[in-house]
């Protein structure tokens, strides 16, 4: 039970954590919406020339800058990269508001594309090539950021007309952002980011690390999923945002890509394993079950694939892929709540929240959404989200599960219970039909059998007192008094024939009368609180007890009283003997199986009642046993 | 017109009541008018033939022979009873002894004792066949055991139907002393009530 009260604890703590960070992130976002629309667009109009068979050289792209080849984008903050393998030439066209006496940098927003080149004018009017993207390395740039930026001068743009161009290859179909900033500005602006990225970043490691020492503790798979899960996520916006190309593997150019596939294919087959597990599935939906199993099992080999072929194949299966598992894990989590199945709806929740900032990223680079903090950080903003709710639902899932174990437990424990004393109650019913069969059957007959005997003696004028005559007849006599015997220890008929009370007393007597030992009783309540069904059950208490202090007590005197107490009869049996030693006794196997205080015990278990031991060494024992009335006193 | 003794035998077992034909077949004082083979039948037809001794089992169904005694033990026209039963349990004669039964007798000692007793109930005496008047015998002296010296004493002069006056003048003591004695005795003896201590010693004077 500490172990629950844990997780509660731990559960409160994530829930005050979780509500702190919403707050932060919500006046975060805020200060950067509000910072946003302040600034206009320094770019007027965006120009881009699709080349397709990728043999222009730069010349022949100045010259057709200058003649109006390129078509004018809607859109003024980004650039769509639709073909495969075509190379796409962008001409920005600034805006008037560019200061001839500052500095600029142009940035390219989207960190995986594969070649991103710039070429910008001098103010001397000489040309400067800069190559880079994700298939260069990293070093390469002019400024070592995890976006593609590059240094205007004020000056050379003030001067010259048609002075930058971008030279974009990529394989796949994507977008990106293309955004002129002011130096100070910009840097000022990272700085922000860097800091709420790093602060994402953080939480979210943080919250991962926690859920693994969760499952250190509780052992549950699901927490483990959990953390592969989310752990993939995280590695997936991290090289999504470019940052494992700068941080983790600088010198390896083209695997910032490869990277944020795999990462987020294997995060989507960890993640229909979560659900797997999460959901209970294998229980509540078999078959969904192992589709779900093969499909992530698929799409983990997919991922593995998808590093050592070209990178257009990941590209165009990721898409389809998370539809697809979008819509398995919606199924599944339909199922898991139609089933009531309650852990499920925090998870829901949470896949609910990562699905909707997906959906909106997508929406954005279609072109649907207008750029916002949503539509950018969308995709952030699920995953935090979803990392949380997914979290509250696995502590919820252990809390669900240590009450279903309760309930089972109890209901186990109700079954056993029930078990047991309905097989006492046919042992008895066996032993008093086997009982009734002895004495009526064999035990009549044997008398028919005797008294004919007798008379055919008679009339043969054989004397009874002739010695083989005697011997028959002793011995017909012997087998009566067996099965008389036999018959009385399988059922005691006189529990059919008088008041318990009566019955009691027969017995205590009967036990004890040639033994020296001295007893009293004082038995109240018994005609009151005792039913018909129960009377044997008692009797049988009282022949076991009995049987014990005759057997293995030493006790000198012996004690038996029965009273009604609220609605209650006490029944308590003492004697003065030796005791039973030893503290643990009762749960010493040799003293229950062989006193017989186990069938004691199940007996009044069997009526719902209580019982309870006291004794000492050399202070005798005393059973003491409670029973509801069954009958209204 | 019919001098015979009427008997009534209420047995669940056909068999014994075939062999208890046999044993009073041999004798012309007794008929059996009626035959039952439960408890309910055995009040119903000792109502009706109103027999002037009925043997009855203990173990029967329905309602055992005990019960018929009890409920018929009042009745004006009430038949002496005879119980024949395979239990020799204590229990049993005392209550039976309690209910105002003429007779005891073990089914095993029916041929040897059956006539014997109906003889001696016929004669309006109380019959209990001998390996019960052994049993009973025992089972009092062990309870006497119980009782000191003076205990005993007293209980033989309470079951001469002596007053509490007369034992303490007997034995010299005060009345209240007697009394008190009189407490312990019922208490080791497991006696409650009312002249309970009287009932018991002439009970016990009856059975020996």
């Amino acid at each position: 039970m500490g172990g629950c009260d844990e997780v509660r604890l731990k559960v409160m703590v994530l829930r005050l954590v979780s509500c702190l960070l919403i707050l932060y992130c919500l006046s975060a976002c805020q200060q950067v919406s509000v910072n946003a629309p302040n600034k206009e667009s320094l770019i007027d109009s965006i120009h881009v020339l699709d080349d397709a068979k990728a043999n222009s050289n730069f010349a022949e792209i100045q010259r057709l800058g200058s003649t109006q080849q390129f078509t004018r984008q809607e859109h003024l903050d980004r650039v769509d990269i639709r073909s495969g393998n075509s190379v796409i030439w962008v001409k920005p066209v600034f805006s008037q508001q560019v200061k001839k006496n500052k500095n600029y940098i142009l940035e390219v927003g989207r960190p995986t594309l594969d070649k991103v080149s710039v070429y910008k004018r001098n103010v001397d009017g000489s040309w400067k090539t800069i190559k880079t993207g994700d298939s260069v390395v990293f070093h390469n740039r002019e400024i070592i950021h995890e976006k593609f930026l590059f240094k205007i001068s004020g000056p050379a743009l003030k001067k010259f007309k048609n002075s930058i161009f971008l030279k974009i290859q990529n394989q796949g179909i994507t977008s990106s952002t293309l955004k002129l900033l002011e130096e100070s500005e910009f840097h000022h602006d990272d700085q922000q980011k860097s800091l709420l990225a790093g602060l994402y970043f953080g939480v979210l490691v943080a919250l991962l690390i926690f859920n693994l020492l969760i499952f250190v503790s509780v052992r549950d798979v699901s927490y483990l999923w959990y953390v592969g899960y989310l752990g993939f996520i995280l590695l997936f916006l991290f090289a999504y945002s470019g940052l494992t190309y700068r941080y983790l593997w600088p010198e390896n150019p083209g695997w910032a890509n490869r990277s944020t596939y795999f990462a987020l294919m294997t995060s989507m087959a960890l993640g229909l394993g979560f659900t797997r597990s999460m959901f209970n599935l294998t229980e509540l939906f078999p078959i969904l079950s192992s589709f779900l199993k093969s499909t992530g099992m698929a799409i983990a080999l997919l991922a593995v694939f998808g590093l050592f072929v070209d990178n257009t194949f990941s590209s165009f299966v990721t898409p389809y892929l998370a539809l697809l598992v979008i819509l398995i894990i919606l199924l599944a989590i339909v199922k898991a709540v139609m089933a009531a199945y309650k852990p499920a709806y925090y998870a829901g929740l949470g896949f609910i929240f990562l699905f909707a900032g997906s959906m909106m990223v997508i929406l954005n680079k279609v072109g649907v959404l207008p750029s916002n903090v949503l539509s950018e950080y969308g995709l952030h903003l699920g995953v935090l989200f979803e990392a949380f709710l997914l979290s509250f639902a696995l502590a919820y899932r252990i809390n669900y599960i240590n009450e279903e174990l309760k309930l089972s437990n109890q209901i186990v424990m109700k079954a056993r219970k029930q078990f047991s004393s309905r097989l006492i109650d046919f042992q008895d019913q066996e032993r008093k039909e086997t009982s009734a069969t002895l004495h009526d059957s064999f035990g009549q007959k044997l008398l028919v059998i005797k008294i004919q005997l007798a008379q055919i003696l008679e009339s043969y004028g054989i004397q009874e007192d002739d010695s083989k005559v005697k011997s028959i007849t002793g011995l017909i006599h012997e087998v009566i008094d067996d099965v008389r015997d036999i018959s009385h220890a399988l059922h005691p008929h006189q529990i059919e024939r008088l008041t318990l009370k009566e019955a009691l007393e027969d017995v205590i007597f009967q036990s004890f009368r040639d033994t020296g030992l001295k007893y009293i009783y004082d038995l109240n309540g018994l005609e009151e609180c005792i039913d018909s069904k129960s009377k044997l059950h008692i009797y049988r208490i009282f022949q076991e007890s009995i049987n014990n202090i005759l057997k293995h007590s030493e006790a000198k005197n012996v004690e038996f009283k029965s009273r009604v107490v609220n609605q209650n009869i006490e029944i308590i049996i003492k004697d003065d003997g030796k005791g039973v030693v030893g503290q643990s006794w009762f749960n010493n196997g040799d003293f229950v199986m062989a006193h017989g205080i186990s069938n004691i015990r199940e007996r009044v278990s069997s009526l719902n009642g209580s019982i309870h031991f006291e004794s000492g060494q050399r202070a005798g024992l005393e059973i003491s046993i409670k029973l509801a009335c069954k009958k209204e006193v | 017109m019919n001098d015979k003794t009427t008997l009534l035998v209420a047995d669940d077992h056909p068999i014994f009541i075939l062999g208890l034909h046999e044993v009073l077949r041999n004798s012309n004082r007794y008929e059996i008018i009626a035959e039952a083979e439960d408890g309910e039948q055995a009040i119903k037809k000792i109502r009706e033939y109103k027999p002037d001794i009925a043997l009855i089992d203990i173990s029967m169904p329905k309602k055992d022979g005990l019960d018929v005694v009890a409920q018929l033990s009042r009745w004006a026209n009430a038949p002496l009873f005879v119980l024949l039963s395979l239990y020799d349990d204590e229990v049993y004669i005392r209550k039976a002894l309690a209910y105002g039964v003429s007779g005891y007798i073990l089914k095993e000692n029916t041929h040897k004792e059956l006539l014997k007793c109906l003889d001696a109930v016929r004669q309006g005496e109380r019959y209990l066949c001998t390996s019960i008047r052994e049993k009973i015998a025992v089972s009092d002296n062990s309870k006497l055991k119980l009782l000191s010296q003076t205990e005993r004493q007293i209980f033989s002069l309470v079951s001469n139907l002596k007053t509490n006056a007369d034992i303490a003048n007997l034995l010299s003591m005060s009345p209240r002393t007697v009394e008190n004695h009189r407490f312990h005795i019922c208490k080791k003896l497991n006696l409650h009530g009312n002249n309970a201590l009287l009932k018991y010693a002439l009970s016990l004077d009856d059975a020996n």
